[in-house]
């Protein structure tokens, strides 16, 4: 049913109540957290546009133009006299790797699943952790290399998106190892991969989404 | 007649639904404090919302005190005045306003009115409440701390917000941003709930097109708050930045006492631009809900159907959507580009038609209905009342030429508080003097309800009319004191006493009222069940008050929209959503005009 069928249904006639007696009260097809994740992206990818609008905006921003903000589109060819670009550590690749590899294992993991191989899909999700947490240190180390090199977040306004672009995208893969810490002990107690198939798939969905979250954030800081 | 459509993508599907698995509380500990279940989730975070809302009520008090009677109080000294301020506006918006509205009515009445045993995801449910706590328990704090609460303003705009010169520069503006991602964290997982409960919980046969309008007003706003508190969420951090970390996101160059600061370069704007995108759809996210009430409110209590449900639907709809594109009308005076204050006031303009088309609906419902002034039916027409004044000065300063001059005006102030202070709280009151019943199985005592209605509805008036022609005067708005100011005249202050005075009146009611609730809690009159004679699902549970998981043995099964009062021929003037229909009942029943 498109929305506007429905918003344009009249509730009080005769025909139209025949048909709603039917109705199941579900109006997607799909599980409950399935449709809770696919809400959440679109939460999380507003949060995340912002932060991109916010950093297009101070790039060219200046105490003389205020009006910056809807200009953002000239944001990556002219920069404010402030802004100095980010010098990208080459870590950064590495641990780009360690998530495009995270995302790759969770196709083997759905797979595993879906052939019920439990011993496969068990070294799949040790993998995830490990290749999630590599990332995570990954990023912790790229921190501490900056600060060493004595660029912490207030050494220029570049500096300060890195570190708040890399932590609100860290704490949101945190946030993704939470989940993935119940379903693996669950998997280690015994559940089926059957019963956890969903919910796996679902994990992965949200790892995929993170990439691809992680590889626009390096796109813009590289091309900045 | 049109064709006939279904209006859910499954609707033929018949199996049944399997039951939701719920969770049984075992312990004292599990059923009410770390409780699972919405209903008490939703008391939980209406008490809350109450206790830290009545802190708001005595800062106001002590606001007002010093507005009213400058030199009289020695204990408020300036810095103490912009913390009252700062904590009373974000207090009321965030933690009472937007906390009752979703967390208390959401909580409880979606669950209930759609037919379901509960919501969801009740873990999530409950993390949600206790980061809620959280989040005020830290608000709270920050009047303990050394330095006091942020007295910042409840917009935080920077720089000031962060400079020495702003009371709780130290403590207090960074326990306040913290609090606030704190209570973003929170909602977004109790709204993520909302959302999918709405979409996916209903009981069989309840469309969406049959869903009641509170639940199409909850709903709406948790998807608009969904979507606007991400941008609070980066404007606190970024500005959490410049104050721990001395990042210049937001701070320019400034010199203080003679001194530069090692800030420079930032975008205040880019602050505001930010805050006041989350900022307007904050406004409807209080006022949606209230929308969606106040037409249950007067459907019932006027024993008609609403006028144009439909209609009704796609205003919330639009008028969600267009809350979105506004946000710029509160920084006509900040110095933005001058030529988007054009596309900014006619974006406003255009909102206030989807909001009339809501107002006229309320009337015609009203219209020639079996209108029983009952408590919440006062109290809704209180609201559209208060509503239509506020809405109209909203129109002025939608315009930039008159904004410009009326900005930082005490006019302001009175439209904020008229629309979305009064007009909303007045919703709340007779939400909760309808659905007490319900929720307690006793009725609040109607004659000191009646007093809080004449005090409360009087009194705002008595409060807010002044105010905007204070504001024609050209007082401005967060002063400490006005001072020998020559435009000013000396009636001002006349007009300022009389205003204090109806201040300190209305808030003694509130006490009234929270002593009626606690006293009705024990001690009312046993209500019978459905007192009201209401056709949404909420009232036909086995039990008044619902027993956890709500319904009996089934589910109930749901043969009607929410609006079938005073159907020509029928045996009540109600039929209730999960009554069948009678054998000689055409399918259909005819209250509704065709349209
Ligand atoms: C027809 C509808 C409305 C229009 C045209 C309108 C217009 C405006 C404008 C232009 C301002 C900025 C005034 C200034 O700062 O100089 C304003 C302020 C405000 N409005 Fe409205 N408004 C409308 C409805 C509402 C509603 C429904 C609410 C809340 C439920 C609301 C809440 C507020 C608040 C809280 C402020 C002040 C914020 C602050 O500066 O602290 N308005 N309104
Ligand atoms: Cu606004």
């Amino acid at each position: 049913m498109t929305p506007f069928r429905t918003l344009g249904a009249r509730p009080w006639m005769a025909d139209q109540v025949r048909r709603d007696d039917m109705a199941s009260g579900r109006r997607f097809g799909v599980p409950a957290q399935a449709i809770a994740l696919r809400i959440f992206l679109v939460v999380a990818t507003v949060l995340f546009s912002l932060l991109y609008v916010a950093y297009a905006t101070r790039m060219n921003a200046s105490t003389l133009s205020p009006s910056a903000f809807f200009c953002s589109i000239n944001a990556f060819s002219r920069a404010s006299s402030d802004w100095r670009p980010l010098q990208e550590p080459g870590l950064l690749w590495f641990n780009t790797a360690f998530l495009v590899f995270c995302s790759l294992v969770y196709l083997g993991a759905d797979h595993a699943a879906a052939k019920k191989n439990t011993r496969q899909l068990k070294n799949a999700m040790i993998l995830v952790g490990i290749l999630s947490i590599s990332f995570l240190i990954g990023q912790l180390l790229v921190w501490q290399q900056l600060n060493a090199a004595g660029f912490f977040a207030r050494a220029n306004p570049s500096y300060g998106f890195f570190y708040m672009l890399t932590g609100i995208h860290g704490l949101h893969l945190i946030g993704g190892l939470v989940f993935w810490a119940i379903l693996t002990v669950r998997l280690f107690q015994g559940a089926s991969p059957h019963s956890l198939a969903v919910n796996i798939r679902l994990c992965g969905q949200y790892w995929h989404y993170l990439l691809v979250v992680w590889v626009a954030i390096f796109l813009l800081l590289l091309l900045t | 007649m049109a064709k006939a459509t279904p209006t859910d993508i499954d609707d033929l599907e018949t199996a049944d639904l399997p039951e939701m698995d719920l969770y049984h509380p075992k312990s004292f500990l599990t059923k009410w404090v770390f409780s699972q279940d919405a209903k008490v989730i939703a008391l939980q975070y209406a008490t809350t919302a109450t206790l830290i809302g009545l802190v708001a009520l005595v800062l106001s008090w002590l606001m007002r005190l010093q507005l009213g009677f400058p030199d009289s109080f020695d204990f408020i000294a300036p810095t103490d005045y912009y913390q009252y301020i700062t904590m009373h506006g974000m207090i009321m918006v965030i933690y009472l306003l937007t906390a009752l509205f979703l967390g208390g009515f959401g909580n409880y009445l979606i669950p209930l009115m759609i037919g379901a045993r509960d919501m969801v995801f009740p873990y999530m449910n409950m993390l949600s409440y206790w980061i809620y706590l959280a989040a005020v328990l830290l608000l709270a704090a920050t009047f303990f701390v050394p330095g006091g609460p942020t007295g910042a303003g409840w917009t935080l705009y920077p720089p000031q917000a962060i400079l020495s010169g702003t009371p709780g520069r130290e403590w207090g503006i960074v326990l306040m941003l913290a609090s606030l991602a704190l209570f973003i964290v929170g909602f977004t997982m109790g709204g993520l709930n909302y959302v999918i409960t709405v979409l996916q919980a209903r009981a069989r046969g309840m469309t969406l097109m049959r869903m009641p309008l509170t639940i199409w007003g909850i709903f709406v706003a948790t998807i608009l708050a969904l979507l606007a508190f991400p941008s609070l969420f980066v404007s606190v951090i970024m500005l959490l930045f410049d104050r721990l970390l001395n990042t210049s996101f937001f701070m320019p160059h400034i010199i203080e006492f003679g001194e530069k600061l090692q800030y420079g370069g930032g975008s205040p704007i880019l602050f505001q631009h930010l805050f006041w995108f989350f900022g307007h759809p904050e406004v409807y996210i209080v006022a949606v809900p209230a929308f969606g009430i106040v037409s249950d409110l007067i459907a019932t209590h006027a024993r008609k159907n609403i006028f144009g449900y439909r209609m009704m639907v796609w205003a919330i709809l639009i008028i969600g959507l267009l809350s979105f594109v506004v946000w710029a009308h509160h920084m006509y005076v900040s110095g933005m580009n001058p030529y988007f204050g054009f596309f900014f006031a006619t974006s406003t303009l255009i909102i206030a038609v989807p909001t009339a088309i809501k107002v006229y609906n309320w009337v015609l419902t009203l219209w020639r209905g079996n209108i029983h002034l009952s408590l919440p039916m006062l109290f809704a027409i209180g609201f559209i009342i208060t509503f239509i004044n506020g809405g109209i000065t909203g129109l002025f300063l939608g315009n930039v030429i008159v904004d410009v001059p009326l900005s930082d005006t005490m006019f302001v102030v009175a439209h904020f508080h008229m629309v979305m202070g009064v007009a909303p709280i007045l919703v709340v009151f007779g939400a909760i003097y309808h659905w007490f019943p319900l929720i307690t199985g006793r009725w609040l005592n109607q004659t000191l309800g009646h007093l809080h209605f004449w005090i409360t509805f009087v009194g705002a008036y008595a409060i807010y009319f002044p105010m905007h022609y204070l504001g024609f005067m050209g007082v401005p708005r967060r002063y400490y004191s006005l001072g020998e100011t020559a435009f000013i005249p000396d009636s001002v202050a006349d007009l300022n006493k009389f205003i204090t005075l109806a201040a300190l009146v209305v808030g003694a009611a509130q006490i009234v009222f929270i002593f009626n609730l606690i006293y009705s809690i024990f001690w009312g009159r046993k209500a019978e069940r459905n007192p009201w004679k209401a056709t949404t699902l909420e009232w036909q549970t086995e039990t008044m008050p619902p027993r956890h998981g709500n319904f009996g043995p089934q589910l109930p099964r749901v043969y009607r929209w929410a609006y079938d009062y005073s159907v020509p021929g029928a045996k009540d003037d109600f039929i209730p959503q999960n009554q069948p229909p009678a054998p000689d009942e055409e399918a259909a029943p005819t209250g509704a005009p065709p349209s």
